[in-house]
């Protein structure tokens, strides 16, 4: 909000100040540029959504304006809204395609855009042709040339004022946290965020606030031409981003004014001005890819730091409402220990005659297992003997070949990842997977919205984050690392990072909760940790730990699973697993290495 | 009949322009796992260096080609010395998308500005290397030039697809790519191949700027669409197949030709971009790209 409001203000002051004067009109230029690049930084900066289509929809607003006003005589304003909604519904329409590539096939695909278009409107006599149109009414007009342009140009700032305040809302919701997710889609479907919508959503959005700026640049110019759909109006676009800072709406605002105000500027910069483009480009990448805004954040930093004595530190301060141990949430329904459940209450999870096959390589061969209630149950097996494979197929990250899933009577062998993790699934990665650039707080909240659903015009209005940060901070003292919960996750250690990510998996309090190798990488000590911490989940939830420990396994599962070759070989409680001949023969000999290493302290 | 062969000619001789971009593209994408956007305006400065040497101050030609060749070279050593070094050996390419779209990115607005003061902005051409006017074969129009950007493009496409495939060197750089880390460790010097492969993309894409600008005739931002059609040649060979890149680079070449001579002559390259950008959105599979880490 208060960022919004300076924008806005220190926009209409400059305006003021400048007095309708060459760089006046300079600055009026460079705000409908930045409407652009904020809009840019929420969808390429911050969530990584590559599309390089932002100068024809640019070009489309202003375009736009520029006809309706002047050959249907609509006033500018209305001619700024109809253009915008009207980017929105080819927005959405061309976005519903292009969103469904891959990242790479959609900044490719994107990248196309320009050339066709603006070869047709070179072309289009309907279009102005070479020369564009001109004529266009200000914003607001005035007696005379420059008080129509700093009438237009506080019209424009408080424009971009808005612009900063809905996207500044966006990224602070938890819609902008899905968003920061978007690009691991593994990681969003695993958590039940539905990837495909949130990125049409951004395209969308992305489109609208282009054609904003064309429609601002437009009624301000009061003149357009095909220049503004190329690949060069991009190029600048991107360089105004990067150089600005392409994960800050303020940084992408700098950006814009700064490199138009070196292209305003003197001749001497202006004719170097690829140049000087290319080199700041080439700085910010090497040096700070956070660009201007994030250096100027980082001396800011600087100053503080040397104010106080100690470095501050940052847990807590906040003051999300820290629960002590226990359950996470008593106010949500989780399903209670085993005994607590009614008599004929399906189980949590029945797989019958699970297959998959790689090319030639039967992963998993018609396995059935039954997960009948909460508690611990561990799947254990050599190397390639398809535990992961299993697990994926359970929670739904690869399609079966054969067999159904069945989650507490629900079938559900033919949904998506995200759909059963809404269901209740939640689970771990062998590898862990965490957001860079994101606390670990926010990190485990991008679990628990419960926003997964809203649409992100809703956003605006109403952020969910704050709650979603009280479960995720609940969900952290559970597992015991709630002093991290600031962190920056790259620097963590291995252990932080397992019992982050076993945070985030717990926190939306799943039904089914599954582990793949939890303790790998762990020492004795904190192997004890986490057989302490996986005993106690196991009275609130079902969950399924895929592990090579056999000691730690059999010390706490109640229910054991050998998988050999694809094929499920043993199925017992701890004591039989112990004495099963089986255990003794197949797995001590090919792992009885791992679980010697690994005694529980 | 003549008139497709005529197509078949033009298209062949466009796709070649393509399909040597796309080779330089994907050899170093192979190696450094980033696009050099600043491909095109490699072959920019080989076109107008020799024009201004050998044309404005009377240079001998091929004194003239090597001391261009020899500056290309350097301007590549130079930028991978400084701005490569850092950003793959300081970890600040980590960043997939980022690193493969904009180091170069960067480079290629350098190089514009530079070409712009040094040699204007009016278009020019380097000296034709086999002068004389276009061959009339039976009704066939053949441009020298033509004929050397094809035969330059097929030799240097089917050159890299061999030694990639059957020689050592070839291996070490795919190598480079997959994992630099894992290359280094079993005694591959990555860093030398990112550096050496990126002088010679360099020098090839200056070399067919010169043996092509006749055709096309280049100015001081004739390189960043150069660059862009490579990019989307290479993009059909997955980025990392030169062999691959130079069929898709020709077949692109000839699509245009026949979108341009039966369907639309003014609409022929917006109808391109249209089939290419469906390909690439609805059959994405198609190209093989590779997995990029954000």
């Amino acid at each position: 909000m208060a960022s919004a409001v300076g924008v806005a203000l220190a926009g209409v002051i400059a305006v003021i100040a400048l007095q309708g004067t060459y760089y006046d009109s300079v600055l009026v230029l460079a705000i409908a540029y930045a409407i652009v690049t904020i809009g840019m930084a929420v969808q390429i900066g911050y969530s990584n959504q590559l599309a390089f289509s932002q100068s024809v929809f640019m070009g489309m607003g202003a375009y736009a304006v520029a006809i309706l006003n002047t050959r249907y005589g609509w006033p500018v304003p209305l001619a700024l809204v109809v253009a915008v909604l009207g980017s929105g519904v080819v927005g959405a329409a061309v976005g519903s395609v292009v969103t469904r590539a891959p990242g790479l096939a959609l900044a490719l695909a994107t990248v196309l855009f320009p050339i066709p278009v603006t070869t047709y409107v070179t072309y289009s006599t309907y279009l102005g042709g070479y020369t564009g149109i001109g004529g266009i009414e200000p914003l607001w007009a005035g007696d005379s040339a420059s008080s129509s342009l700093i009438q237009s140009g506080i019209v424009a700032a408080l424009i971009l004022g808005l612009c900063v305040l809905a996207c500044g809302r966006i990224l602070r919701s938890g819609v902008g946290l899905e968003l920061a997710l978007s690009s691991d889609e593994r990681t969003a479907a695993a958590l039940g965020i539905l990837t495909s919508r949130r990125k049409l959503e951004l395209f969308v959005l992305g489109s609208m606030l282009a054609a904003l700026g064309g429609s601002v640049f437009a009624g301000t110019q009061v003149v357009v031409s095909s220049d503004l759909f190329s690949q060069t109006t991009e190029l600048t676009l991107l360089v105004m981003l990067f150089v600005g800072g392409r994960r800050s709406l303020i940084g992408a605002i700098v950006g814009a004014i700064g490199i138009q105000y070196l292209a305003g500027s003197t001749t001497l910069v202006n004719t170097h001005l690829l140049v000087i483009e290319g080199v700041l480009l080439t700085a910010v990448l090497l040096f700070e890819p956070g660009g201007l805004a994030q250096i100027a954040v980082n001396a800011a930093h600087a100053f503080q730091q040397r104010g106080t004595s100690q470095h501050p530190t940052a847990l807590d301060d906040r003051g999300p409402s820290v629960r002590p141990t226990g359950p996470p949430r008593p106010d949500q329904v989780v399903p209670g220990p085993g005994g607590r459940r009614p008599e004929g209450v399906a189980p949590t999870l029945v797989c019958q005659g699970l297959s998959r096959r790689f090319g030639g390589l039967v992963a998993v061969d018609a396995v059935s297992l039954e997960v009948p209630r909460p508690g611990l149950y561990g799947i254990c097996g050599p190397n390639g003997a398809g535990k992961s494979t299993l697990l994926e197929l359970i929670a739904g990250g690869l399609r079966l070949d054969a067999g159904r899933v069945v989650l507490e009577g629900q079938d559900v062998s033919h949904w998506s990842a995200a759909e059963r993790a809404q269901l209740g699934v939640a689970r771990t990665f062998q590898m862990v997977r965490l957001m860079r650039h994101r606390s670990v707080l926010d990190n485990v909240a991008v679990a628990c919205l419960p926003s997964h659903r809203t649409t992100m015009a809703r956003a605006i209005a109403r952020s969910d984050l704050e709650q979603a940060r009280e479960r995720a901070h609940a969900a952290l003292t559970r597992v015991g690392v709630a002093h991290l919960a600031h962190t920056d996750p790259g620097r963590l250690t291995l252990e932080g990072q397992r019992m982050v990510e076993m945070a985030r998996a717990i926190a939306a309090a799943p039904r089914l909760l599954l582990l793949d190798e939890p303790a790998s990488g762990l020492s004795g000590a904190q192997r004890g940790r986490l057989a302490e911490l996986l005993s106690g989940l196991g009275e609130e939830m079902a969950v399924v730990v895929v592990e090579h420990d056999l000691e730690l396994l059999a010390s706490i599962a109640s229910r054991l699973f050998v998988l050999i070759q694809g094929r499920l070989r043993f199925e017992g409680d701890a004591d039989d697993f112990r004495r099963s001949d089986l255990v003794r023969t197949e797995l001590m000999g090919l792992i009885g290495g791992a679980a010697a290493a690994g005694e529980p302290g | 009949m003549t008139e497709f062969g005529n197509l078949v000619l033009s298209g062949l001789t466009s796709g070649a322009i393509y399909a040597v971009l796309a080779v330089c593209l994907a050899l170093w994408f192979r190696v450094a796992n980033m696009l050099n956007l600043a491909a095109g305006d490699f072959a920019m400065i080989g076109a107008l260096g020799v024009d201004l040497l050998a044309r404005v101050h009377g240079w001998n030609l091929g004194l003239a080609i090597v001391t261009v060749l020899a500056v290309i070279a350097l301007i590549g050593l130079v930028y991978d010395l400084i701005v490569l070094r850092i950003a793959v050996d300081w970890g600040r390419a980590r960043e997939g998308i980022v690193a493969i779209f904009f180091f170069t990115f960067a480079l290629s607005f350098v190089l514009e500005g530079v070409a712009q003061q040094v040699f204007g902005t009016v278009v020019h051409a380097a000296p034709a290397l086999w002068p004389g006017n276009a061959l009339d074969l039976h009704g066939l129009h053949v441009q020298r030039a033509g004929l050397l950007v094809i035969g330059f493009a097929v030799l240097v496409g089917a050159g890299l697809a061999l030694c990639l495939r059957f020689t050592l060197v070839g291996k070490a750089m795919a190598a480079c790519g997959e994992n630099a880390i894992g290359a280094r460790i079993v005694g591959i010097d990555s860093r030398r191949f990112r550096r050496g492969i990126f002088v010679l993309t360099a020098v090839l894409a200056g070399t067919f700027g010169i043996l092509g600008s006749p055709i096309t005739g280049f100015v001081y931002n004739s390189g960043a669409g150069l660059s862009l059609s490579g990019v989307v040649a290479a993009a059909f060979a997955g980025f990392t197949r030169p062999g691959r890149a130079v069929l898709a680079g020709l077949a692109i070449g000839l699509l245009e030709a026949f979108l341009s001579g039966y369907v639309s002559t003014a609409y022929g390259e917006t109808l391109l971009y249209g089939v290419l950008a469906a390909v690439m959105l609805f059959r994405p599979q198609l190209m093989g790209l590779p997995e990029v880490a954000h």
